[in-house]
């Protein structure tokens, strides 16, 4: 009926006349009396009973008598949900639309043993569309209501459900570099047992990729599936050769330390004895020790006993020269040609963990080192920073800015100073990210670090209002969940 | 408070601005709130609340209104109140304050001035006359559009809605122009346009004929058929009208913008009365907001005074009270009723726009690969098209019945809010 109008209308009535047969009976005298009626043009008959036919139809909607495809209700909760305070910090977070603050909301909600509302579900869920990371965390703090959730969601069905090793054989490149990295971090057997199991289906970038993630933990186990790799690919044989420099039984380093043992003797006197005659086999070359000089002061020869001297354990020099550690660095620092062999000493000490020779060699250097100092506990690690930013303010910003863990507060303290004189630098994004690393007693300093320059006293304070707001966020999650 | 805001950048930009250290000074009495807000500019900004009045001054070059710095202040005197120490209001603020009571005091007088009957009845005359004459050039138009078939409308230009909805404005039919503005902005590229379009002329004819109808209607379908057409009501005396007494339930809030003028809709149910009530709120960038401050998801104690209808919705507060939780309320059992009253309203008013609605135990299921919400009696009712909160919904349902809110007509609701654990949700 209501169709019937409509195409009607469609062609218009200079060429389709409405057929009031079709009308319902109910209709039919109401529509006879305006057809009848020949003061009205053919328009305005048409509508009269369009507009009666518009009120039929509008007086008796009802609804369809249908259960529809019921939804199977959504099992019950396991966890208890979080309060209303971390609700709050969460609707925070999300409003100031801060990625890291939402990982640490999920991590202390799944720390807890908590589960977010229902009605924070989907938000969640599609912030976890573009940010992988956080997929399983959301997944977890989402509970059942979640799971239950994404299963109608084609965008949310995230492969929550597999374990480790399924992902590993299934799942996609990050999902699977994310696999290796976990198991090396925690069971780092396995870890390369699973490699070995796909190692011949996995292609060139994949076995670069997953031979960097097996620095982590790398040891003597690794070792003879390492040298049994039979390699063609030169990235790929890049990246076996720098893990087996890193492991002490390993031929390689075995190799440099019998070329180290005729080179660096002990002279008379307590003096060092330095030979650069070193002989050099085609092996030692390919696995990367380059014979042309990056250093100026440096010539071909004493480059290439550096790098060697930089590829064994430090502490294999205390059976050599059946002497202390501190005797030991002595020795090189009295030599003129011996003290500029100590950064190599440091290398190898990260590069062999060795923290007591680390400790001691860095306690004099004036060179910044991020790369070894996580060896070093906190505390020290901080210490070493603090005494050197002045002299390298950006690389040991660089260097806390990929820790994870929480800034102590002096350190924080220079760092925000220095920041602080140089605003264009380091804006609101900087501390966006790393609103995690900073301590929440520096709130109390922020005003302290005002600078000095007129200039920089408005931004400063703009940025200090922006640090105070994210912390608050950080402390406000942090108590949420106590 | 932070709904005060214009929009989400004022919000946050006005949190950020809510610090003791922004503001050079600061001060708050009874009447009025002031502070000097130090911008980018060599001088601070001064910033001005009236307090009574809910009315904000600015002295930066902000075209949002109330801009950053108003919300800031406010913001911050609601936290820190007891660091306003200032009490006596420097020059630049007491001069302003004179000057919006020399305002009121002027608006009284010119309200108190007796009316020339003679001169209003003759003025009404000739826009009576003027308002025919632009149905009568509107009829010509639609059947035109009837007589030629709506096919050929999607190549219509702009201009050519455009043209007609300003001789309806020219013809002092505010009402119909806003209709005619109504075709025009159906989208002719979606599906079903034409059964929109056709709905829309419709119910423009059937204000027509009602409209001509006059005296032979019953006298508040009379009154409706005239607000429809363009002419207003003074709000000041239907303000002066008794109206309804009850707590009313703020299901949910609509905002859209456009031109400048932002059009606030609140959906208000009444807890005792069982009446549905619209209240809206129009204000203009730069311009003072009106003085309510509604906030969804709460409930009031007012006095709501409807407008003339057979059927009435929309509303004016007349003394908002204080602002509660939301409580349980009474919902209609199931779609059953719901259409049943649909249907009385239909045939007291046939040309209605959507109202709220609260339906007990509904629960959402899949029909047609669309969403319907399913009663107790497993009857079931489409969710309105493009309901952008469908999955909230789910996610507070978990497949299970829910006590809702829902706004709409016909055969299309639109989920506003739902009653999870005793504890009212807006969506």
């Amino acid at each position: 009926m209501w169709n019937n109008i409509i195409n009607t209308a469609l062609l218009g009535t200079g060429k389709k006349q409405l057929s009031t047969a079709e009308l319902p009976t109910d209709l039919a005298t109401v529509a006879a009396t305006i057809m009848e009626d020949r003061s009205l043009d053919a328009e305005t008959q048409f509508l009269h009973i369009a507009a009666v036919v518009l009120n039929y139809r509008q007086s008796g909607v009802s609804a369809e008598h249908n259960s529809g495809v019921p939804l199977q209700a959504a099992p019950p909760e396991e966890k208890p949900y979080c309060n209303k305070a971390a609700i709050y910090a969460l609707q925070d977070a999300l409003d100031m639309d801060l990625l890291p603050l939402v990982n640490y909301w999920l991590e202390a909600c799944y720390d807890k043993g908590q589960i977010v509302v229902p009605e924070y579900i989907p938000v969640l869920l599609e912030t976890a569309v573009s940010q992988k990371r956080i997929r399983h965390l959301t997944m977890a703090v989402c509970g059942k209501r979640g799971q239950w959730l994404s299963n109608m969601n084609a965008d949310w069905q995230f492969p929550f459900a597999l374990s480790n090793e399924d992902r590993w054989q299934t799942g996609s490149a990050e999902d699977r570099r994310q696999v290796l990295q976990e198991m090396r971090q925690s069971y780092p057997g396995t870890g390369r047992e699973w490699l070995m199991q796909t190692w011949t289906q996995e292609n060139t970038s994949a076995r670069t990729e997953f031979l960097k993630i097996m620095r982590t933990n790398i040891g003597e186990d690794d070792l003879r599936w390492l040298e049994s790799l039979q390699e063609k690919n030169q990235k790929v044989k890049d990246e076996i050769w720098a893990l087996l420099k890193q492991i002490p039984a390993s031929f390689i380093v075995q190799a440099y330390w019998q070329i180290l043992q005729q080179a660096v003797s002990r002279g008379a006197k307590q003096s060092l004895q330095i030979s650069l005659q070193l002989p050099l086999d085609k092996i030692i070359l390919d696995s990367g020790i380059a014979t042309l000089s990056n250093e100026k002061h440096l010539s071909e020869e004493a480059y290439i006993l550096f790098q060697l001297l930089g590829s064994v354990p430090p502490s294999w020099w205390e059976s050599h020269f059946r002497m202390d550690k501190e005797e030991i660095i002595d020795l090189f620092q009295n030599d003129d040609l011996g003290k500029r062999f100590i950064p190599a000493l440091i290398l190898a000490a990260g590069r062999f963990k060795d923290a007591a020779w680390l400790r001691l060699l860095l306690a004099n250097s004036t060179t910044f080192y991020p790369d070894v100092i996580p060896l070093l506990p906190a505390a020290e690690q901080e210490e070493y920073a603090l005494r050197l930013f002045p002299a390298y303010p950006q690389d040991v910003i660089n260097y806390l800015s990929n820790r994870t863990e929480e800034w102590g507060l002096t350190l924080t303290g220079e760092v925000l100073k220095w920041m602080a004189r140089n605003p264009y630098q380091y804006t609101r994004n900087f501390f966006d990210k790393h609103v995690l690393q900073l301590p929440p007693a520096i709130i109390d300093e922020l005003d302290k670090l005002m600078p000095e320059e007129p200039a920089y006293q408005g931004t400063w304070r703009n940025t200090s209002d922006h640090i105070r707001k994210l912390i608050s966020c950080k402390v406000q999650i942090t108590n949420a969940f106590k | 408070m932070l709904s005060l805001a214009p929009d989400e950048a004022s919000r946050k930009a006005g949190k950020a601005l809510a610090g003791a250290a922004k503001w050079v000074s600061k001060g708050a009495n009874e009447q009025a709130l002031w502070g000097e807000c130090q911008g980018s500019g060599s001088k601070p900004y001064q910033t001005q609340i009236d307090l009574a009045g809910t009315a904000f001054k600015c002295s930066c070059p902000s075209r949002k209104f109330p801009c950053k710095h108003g919300i800031g202040l406010m913001l911050l005197y609601a936290r820190e109140s007891a660091t306003f120490t200032d009490n006596t209001p420097p020059s630049w603020v007491s001069e302003w304050l004179e000057k919006r009571a020399g305002k009121e005091v002027k608006k009284q007088e010119k309200e108190d001035k007796p009316v020339d009957e003679a001169a209003r009845d003759k003025r009404q005359l000739a826009r009576q006359q003027k308002v025919e004459d632009g149905i009568n050039e509107l009829l010509l138009w639609m059947k035109d559009i009837i007589r030629n078939g709506l096919l050929q409308l999607p190549e219509k230009g702009a201009s050519y809605w455009e043209t007609m909805a300003r001789r309806m404005v020219d013809a002092q039919a505010s009402g119909l122009a806003a209709m005619v503005r109504g075709l025009s902005e159906i989208n002719f590229y979606s599906e079903g346009w034409q059964h929109t379009f056709m709905e829309q002329l419709l119910r423009i004819y059937l204000v027509i004929q009602g409209f001509r109808q006059g005296e032979t209607l019953p006298p508040l379908l009379q009154q409706e058929l005239r607000t429809l057409v363009g002419f207003t009501q003074s709000q000041e005396a239907l303000r002066q009208e008794k109206g309804t007494k009850d707590t009313w339930l703020i299901l949910n809030k609509q905002v859209t913008e456009e031109d400048n003028l932002t059009t606030e809709k609140y959906w208000l149910y009444g807890l005792h009365s069982y009446q549905p009530a619209l209240v809206l709120q129009f204000f203009a960038r730069g311009m003072s907001r009106p003085q309510l401050l509604l906030t969804a998801g709460m409930s009031i104690e007012a006095e709501l005074v409807f407008f003339p209808s057979e059927i009435p919705l929309r509303a004016l507060i007349k003394e908002p009270v204080t602002n509660n939780n939301l409580q349980d309320t009474y919902g209609l059992p199931g779609w059953e009723e719901l259409t049943a009253a649909e249907t009385s309203l239909a045939e007291k008013m046939p040309v209605r726009s959507e109202r709220p609605y609260i339906v007990q135990q509904l629960t959402p299921v899949q029909h047609n690969m669309k969403w319907w919400l399913k009663d107790s009696n497993d009857r079931i009712m489409p969710v309105k098209d493009g309901f952008r909160n469908i999955w909230k919904l789910l996610s507070l349902s978990g497949g299970q019945p829910l006590d809702m809110a829902l706004l709409g007509k016909e055969q299309e609701y639109e989920p506003l809010g739902v009653w999870h654990n005793g504890v009212y949700k807006l969506l």
